[in-house]
């Protein structure tokens, strides 16, 4: 069908089904639907009845171990069903990380990288051994090329942890630099490092709440942290965001939360909503309308460390 | 009567009243630009297809009229059943009355596919729309 008469069915559909689904079925759908004209052409169509629906999650790994498959919308993850028809992916990865729809994991001695909407399995070749100096690098791999780089660190900063997160073709890192806190970027297609902010330690309100693991960066480099945090005795779940310019926490929102546990990390972003996992329940934000909503979890007590992925059909 | 002539992508003639095809805004267009008398070819639309186009456009203008008897239901099971054809049919009729410019069937196919789409996976969506394609070539 052509370009046009695409447009006129893809803009019936609801929006959470064409980001969560119709995006990542080819690319010249992505770039449809993430064109402006059309994001025009649907809402003018939908702004007459606008519904709200509940966004959906393609998947969740527990411990860090096992792929699981979220049914969407209504349903949450069963742990007998492992990912893919008749239990092909029982064998356990390790995952490390999931970013645009894949998830980068070890298994056995090998590092793979898994698409888990179309179960299709690469394993990278080994990288590169470590030399034993004391020069610290990172290791970058290419999928165009196929072949690892090491890539120096930015002189003067270290104690790069684990990213915080992956936008735009960007890892971004916390670390430090003699007396500085600061986020640094590497972008991988140009290979370059770049200082996103930077603040001397002691003089910002950074650090108190600075922790690598609950930062996420959303692909316009916001930098957003779930906390909870006693308001004159109502606990609440407050999503703050790092404003680089001010080097400031700004509060965005925030809700009563007397769960009577922690959010598990990382929280995850994906087309404007933040998706926060509890031992419980699953928390939606609405970045737009600031609205919060929530979906329990089926399996508590399997989860302890979640990674939630948004889906996309990128070719392994 | 006036009577207006459709000449299909096959070259097969269709006669029609002119009401009827005054229904396509396409074809409008063309009889006001080239007049009735000589036959106002098709080349996007194939003679099932146009056939089907013009069942529907005769059954909900018959619906229409005055002291017609059918009742929303009836419209609705028609309408129904008039759009549980294969994929690959129902791509082409909307991609026809896009063509044709025939809004209500454009909606009613329209709305078809969304009710399709909406619930699939997307590996599942991909199928569908290049088996259709592969069916088309």
């Amino acid at each position: 069908m052509d370009n046009i008469v695409e447009e006129e069915v893809l803009k019936l559909l609801p929006a959470v089904v064409l980001h969560r689904r119709i995006r990542v079925v080819c690319k010249r759908w992505r770039d449809l639907v993430d064109s402006p004209g059309f994001g025009k052409f649907h809402s003018a169509h939908h702004s007459r009845n606008k519904q709200i629906c509940p966004p959906h999650v393609l998947g969740v790994t527990s411990f860090g171990k096992g792929v699981y498959r979220c049914k969407p919308v209504c349903c949450w993850i069963s742990n007998t069903e492992g990912l893919g028809p008749s239990g092909m992916f029982t064998i356990n990865i390790r995952v490390f990380k999931a970013c645009g729809g894949l998830v980068f994991g070890q298994m056995g001695n090998d590092y793979v990288v898994l698409n888990p909407l179309t179960t299709a399995l690469k394993v990278l070749p080994p990288p590169p051994l470590k030399r034993c100096n004391k020069k610290k690098q990172l290791l970058v791999y290419s999928s165009r090329s196929g072949v690892w780089d090491k890539v120096d660190y930015l002189p003067g900063w270290n104690r790069l942890e684990n990213g915080v997160g992956m936008a735009n073709s960007n890892a971004y890192f916390p670390c430090e630099h003699e007396r500085m806190w600061g986020a640094l970027s590497f972008n991988m297609e140009e290979m370059r490092w770049t200082v996103e902010w930077s603040s001397f330690m002691g003089h910002s309100p950074v650090e108190a709440c600075w922790n690598v693991y609950n930062w996420v960066v959303t692909p316009a480099t916001q930098f957003f942290k779930v906390a909870v945090v006693n308001d004159f005795g109502v606990l609440k779940m407050m999503l703050i965001r790092l404003d680089c310019a001010s080097k400031r926490f700004v509060e965005e929102t925030s809700f009563p939360y007397n769960e009577g546990h922690i959010p598990l990390l990382p929280i995850c972003f994906y087309e404007g909503t933040l998706m926060i996992p509890d031992k419980y329940k699953l928390f939606f934000l609405d970045c737009e309308s600031m609205t919060w909503s929530s979906i329990p979890l089926q399996n508590p007590l399997l989860l302890r460390y979640v990674f939630l992925f948004a889906p996309s059909l990128v070719p392994p | 009567m006036v009577k207006v002539t459709l000449k299909s992508a096959e070259g097969d003639v269709f006669e029609v009243d002119e009401e009827l095809a005054l229904e396509s805004l396409m074809v409008k267009n063309m009889i006001e630009d080239v007049g009735l008398d000589s036959a106002i070819s098709l080349p996007n639309v194939s003679s099932t297809i146009l056939a089907k186009v013009i069942e529907y456009i005769k059954f909900h203008m018959d619906a229409q009229k005055d002291g017609s008897k059918k009742t929303s239901e009836e419209i609705k099971a028609f309408d129904d059943d008039f759009v549980n054809v294969g994929i690959p049919t129902l791509f082409e009729m909307v991609l026809a009355s896009n063509y044709l410019n025939v809004k209500s069937l454009l909606s009613l196919t329209c709305n078809t596919v969304a009710n399709m789409i909406k619930t699939k996976p997307p590996a599942e969506v991909k199928e569908m729309f290049t088996s259709a394609k592969q069916a088309k070539a």
